[in-house]
């Protein structure tokens, strides 16, 4: 019985006009959504390239280990057509150096700021607003329109169980909701397959159809509520009503209040000032290395050097025996002050983040009550663009920041002058005045400086989050979203079990 | 006839049962919003009177010489707005810092209390509640204002009598706009209420709030026409909630979202690493041909005979070529928010939150206004400080960007309340009004072509019951 119910609802839910305009809208929809994200996704892919092919072709160039400050770039990710979550608000690149140590909060290298304004573009925008609504649609009438008509009086007075009436209600509702969900998907993966640059591993194809399943849950959640509201009020239009008010609640106020509330329960201390006080401890740095500058002791001789430019910042060409004295003596004394200053920023910076972080467990907690938030949260989490997969970039970073160091310690690069200068030792000569290194100037000055050996230098290779990573941290959000289906469900199985007929 | 049909209708439509549930939605937002307001202004102006004390009393230190004053890098923060209440604008995700000396104006920075692990949201501006929420609630007023009387024969009955049709399509119209403006008056003054006991005075704020209400009708009159319009359409009810409902989700949110693509695609702007590499080759292009400013520009060394008029030339041309690339990249990355805006302009939304960040002063318009008001002050500052260093005759008169060589300068003391400070002035109603002039035109003209629409449908439209 309950299969005959769930199909007579499935053909009749067919010919109907929301089925027709709500699949097609979908469709091109997400038909024109996915095509153009491909295209940029294809743009991002090729200037990716072309960085990291610069990056390193510019290291093959570089004379002095002070100036060893490579960028490195988070490849572009497929799955972002999806949902972009906060991949565009992170920065997708860091430059590495020994000053400093990278972080999310540092200042961005990418695009303009004033974008933020605009609201986010990708898929999940469509399937947030079109699904969610036609599950509405769908069930609104489901049960208090039988109500009106005087039909379900009539079905009640059948020996059919009030429990296969509601099962069949609900089968009927999915399957009719299952074909615009599955629709919106293969068109996605037509387009996706056709493209020719595009190619997908077995891991970004298990996570599209975990998107899949998702969606189906959220269309069940809503369903759901539609029957249950449905079942609770004596006419459609009145049900219709509430229906919509709940999910202007969900779409709109829920989202932005937990946001709201998540930053008012946990403010963060550092931010809004951050900034200066990262920079004041940069400038107290600086400050106390230009005093060591300016008390060198004399340590004899005429210390002289003849600065140039080279692809990531200044170096000493030629310099006489005397500078580079001075300038040990500097470093030995900066260096331990400039480590402990990095130390320190990058302390402040771990801490300001955690904070953030909390901040959003909190919102994120409270948005919960919201299925359209939990729906967002886990493509964006199954995408790889939620807070803690963009996270991933930033500690590869620092990592990656370690083994720079660990290979300029192993050059022994602090305490060679090739730090500073490309000149070979042999030609340092002790002068005694301008004359005398203006000869010594004309003769070797000319020389061409080598680059830097780098073949045992390490290269940046971008770990992604494992699918099974990300799904394990997607379980929790994924067990709550199918425990509110199967909980609305109840509420409305009981409550056509209650209804009395007269 | 009019009358009667007009005072029918509306309060038929204020004891129903969605107006009741539209009502209670409604204030309680407006509520939270006005709350929430309150709680921010205060805050953000505490953070702002802190930094500009703090920028004065440093800069006041510097004004013991002449000379120590072109480099004192000053801290300007973006002063909080009453008019934030009605539009935020985004401004939490704008950069809000700027510093500058004499010679430069630093990158701004976001120096703000938002969370940007957070997914973008818009914070709970007035603007927010309308153009969503408000625009929501005028589709579930007028979707079967029409249809349900055909649906129930009533239509029929109206029309037999000596009722012209453009009086009932009339009537309908305003009885939602009279409804939906119950609503947005009962949530606003309410929040006004709680927002100005709250400590929040406006001034010349009342005649944006003005400005702001009347345009925020023309933006509702575009949903209740186009509810009018698909209810007079249809036969029965349940087809016009579909129609309008996706209708609604097309124009108040996808076609939005199409604003940061079409900004992306129609003007290519350099990243901030490509901004800075342009600096970079700009300025090591001037040093490697430094000799043309004089002899020695750009040698330095003990041994090394100094020529101070041609390093402050050389210097000075180095940070003119930052301020240029600098320039070019502030006036592409506006350019290209600008023009992206421009193609979600179809969407009565879009329109709105323009227009209303206009009438409220706030957004990218006040960003860039407060950029030109910097550069303006700068100069100023600048002709100040040359001024008084003529009056030295002991000064070498090379006003020269590094404070290393400062001593080409006046270091004669002078009194800081000569100086000139930076105070940001606001745009006033006038401009602002101008720079929502094409989308509030765009508005009206959405307005009469449905308004028209309507007329047209409902004057041919059959009323018997199907």
């Amino acid at each position: 019985m309950i299969g005959k119910i769930a199909i007579k609802e499935f053909l009749s839910n067919l010919l109907t006009l929301r089925f027709m305009v709500g699949t097609l809208l979908l469709v091109a929809l997400t038909g024109l959504f996915v095509s153009i994200l491909i295209s940029e996704y294809k743009n991002d892919l090729r200037e990716y390239d072309r960085f990291v092919a610069k990056n390193n072709a510019e290291l093959k160039q570089v004379l002095t280990y002070q100036n060893l400050t490579p960028t490195i770039y988070r490849p572009p990710e497929i799955l972002t057509l999806f949902s972009k979550g906060v991949d565009e608000s992170v920065a997708k690149s860091a430059q590495i150096s020994i000053e400093e140590v990278p972080s999310m909060a540092s200042a961005s290298l990418g695009k303009s700021p004033l974008l933020s304004v605009f609201s986010v573009f990708d898929v999940v925008l469509v399937f947030k607003l079109v699904i969610s609504v036609l599950a509405f649609l769908f069930a609104y009438d489901a049960i208090s329109g039988e109500k009106e008509d005087g039909t379900l009086r009539m079905i009640l007075s059948n020996n059919v169980p009030r429990a296969q009436i509601i099962l069949g209600k609900f089968l009927g509702g999915m399957l009719t909701l299952a074909i615009p969900i599955t629709l919106g998907f293969l068109i996605t993966v037509m387009i996706m397959v056709l493209s020719p640059m595009i190619s997908l591993t077995g891991g970004d194809w298990l996570r599209a159809a975990l998107m899949f399943v998702v969606s189906l849950i959220l269309v069940a959640v809503f369903l759901n509520i539609g029957l249950l509201v449905s079942s609770l009020t004596r006419r459609a239009s009145d049900t219709l009503m509430v229906l919509l008010f709940i999910w202007v609640l969900f779409l709109l106020i829920i989202p932005n209040m937990s946001t709201y509330l998540g930053i008012k329960i946990k403010p963060s201390e550092l931010a809004g000032k951050i900034n200066t006080l990262v920079r004041q401890m940069n400038i107290d740095m600086n400050n106390q290395i230009r005093n060591i500058g300016r008390n060198v002791p004399d340590l004899g001789g005429y210390s002289v050097e003849s600065d140039a430019n080279e692809t990531w910042g200044g170096y000493v060409h030629f310099c006489s025996a005397a500078l580079v004295k001075e300038r040990f003596y500097i470093m030995e004394r900066a260096l331990p002050l400039a480590v402990k200053t990095v130390g320190e920023i990058n302390e402040l910076n771990k801490k300001y983040i955690n904070e953030l972080v909390v901040q959003k467990k909190w919102g994120d907690s409270l948005a919960k009550l919201s299925p359209i938030s939990l729906y967002e949260n886990l493509i964006s989490s199954l995408a790889r663009t939620d807070a803690s997969s963009v996270r991933a970039f930033s500690h590869q970073a620092r990592d990656y920041r370690q083994r720079l160091v660990d290979f300029l310690e192993n050059k022994k690069a602090f305490s060679t002058i090739r730090w500073f200068t490309p000149m070979p030792e042999d030609k340092l000569f002790d002068v005694r005045n301008s004359e005398e290194y203006g000869e010594v100037y004309r003769k070797y000055a000319s020389y061409q400086p080598k680059p830097l050996d780098l073949s045992d230098f390490p290269e940046f290779r971008f770990r992604q989050v494992r699918a099974i990573d990300s799904l394990k941290k997607s379980l929790p959000d994924l067990l709550i979203l199918i425990f509110m289906g199967i909980f609305f469900f109840a509420c409305a199985f009981v409550a056509v079990l209650k209804y009395d007929v007269r | 006839m009019f009358g009667i049909i007009v005072k029918k209708e509306f309060l038929g439509n204020l004891t129903s049962f969605r107006f009741i549930l539209t009502l209670l939605l409604v204030i309680s937002i407006f509520a939270a919003s006005g709350v929430i307001f309150v709680g921010k202004y205060r805050e953000e102006f505490n953070d702002y009177n802190n930094i500009k004390n703090k920028n004065l009393a440093e800069f006041q230190q510097q004004s013991r010489a002449l000379n120590l004053v072109p480099y004192y890098v000053q801290a300007i923060r973006k002063r909080p707005v009453a008019a934030q209440l009605l539009t935020e604008g985004y401004e939490k995700s704008l950069p809000n810092n700027f510093r500058l000396d004499v010679f430069t104006i630093r990158y701004p920075e976001v120096d703000s209390k938002t969370n940007f692990l957070f997914p973008r949201f818009a914070d709970i501006d007035w603007t927010f509640i309308i153009a969503f929420i408000l625009s929501f609630v005028a589709i579930l007023m007028t979707f079967d204002s029409l249809s349900s009387e055909r649906q129930r024969g009533t239509l029929g009955l109206m029309m037999s009598n000596a009722v012209p049709r453009d009086k009932v399509i009339l009537g309908k119209y305003l009885t939602g706009l009279l409804t939906l403006a119950v609503a947005f008056f009962a949530g606003l003054v309410l929040n006004l209420i709680i927002v100005l006991t709250g400590g929040v005075s406006f001034k010349e704020e009342w005649l944006r709030i003005v400005l702001f209400i009347l345009l925020s009708f023309f933006y509702l009159s575009v949903f209740v026409l186009l509810g009018t319009l698909v209810s007079s359409l249809s036969s029965r009810s349940s087809t016009s909630i579909v129609l309008l409902l996706f209708i609604w989700v097309i124009l108040a949110m996808v076609i939005p979202s199409f604003g940061r693509i079409g900004a992306e695609r129609l003007l290519k702007v350099p990243t901030r690493e490509m901004m800075e590499r342009q600096i970079y080759d700009a300025q090591s292009q001037i040093f490697d041909n430094s000799e043309k400013f004089g002899k020695n520009a750009g040698n330095w060394g003990s041994g090394v005979e100094v020529n101070p008029p041609a390093r402050s030339a050389l210097f000075n041309a180095v940070v003119d070529a930052r301020n240029q690339v600098f320039e070019d990249y502030m006036n592409k990355i506006v350019a290209q928010v600008r023009k992206g805006g421009s193609i979600t302009r179809i969407s009565p939304t879009a329109l709105y939150q323009y227009a209303s960040e206009a009438v409220a002063g706030t957004g990218v318009n006040r960003f860039w206004s407060l950029y030109q008001q910097l550069k303006r002050y700068k100069d100023e500052l600048k002709v100040f400080l040359i001024a008084k260093d003529k009056e030295d005759p002991q000064s070498r008169h090379l006003l020269t960007p590094s404070s290393q060589h400062r001593v080409l300068f006046s270091a004669k003391a002078v009194d800081f309340n000569a100086i000139p400070k930076f105070e940001e002035k606001e745009a006033g109603i006038g401009s602002s009004l101008k720079k929502a002039l094409w989308d509030i035109a765009i508005l009206a003209a959405m307005n009469l072509l449905l308004f028209l629409g309507v007329y047209v449908a409902f004057l041919r439209a059959d009323v018997r019951q199907k």
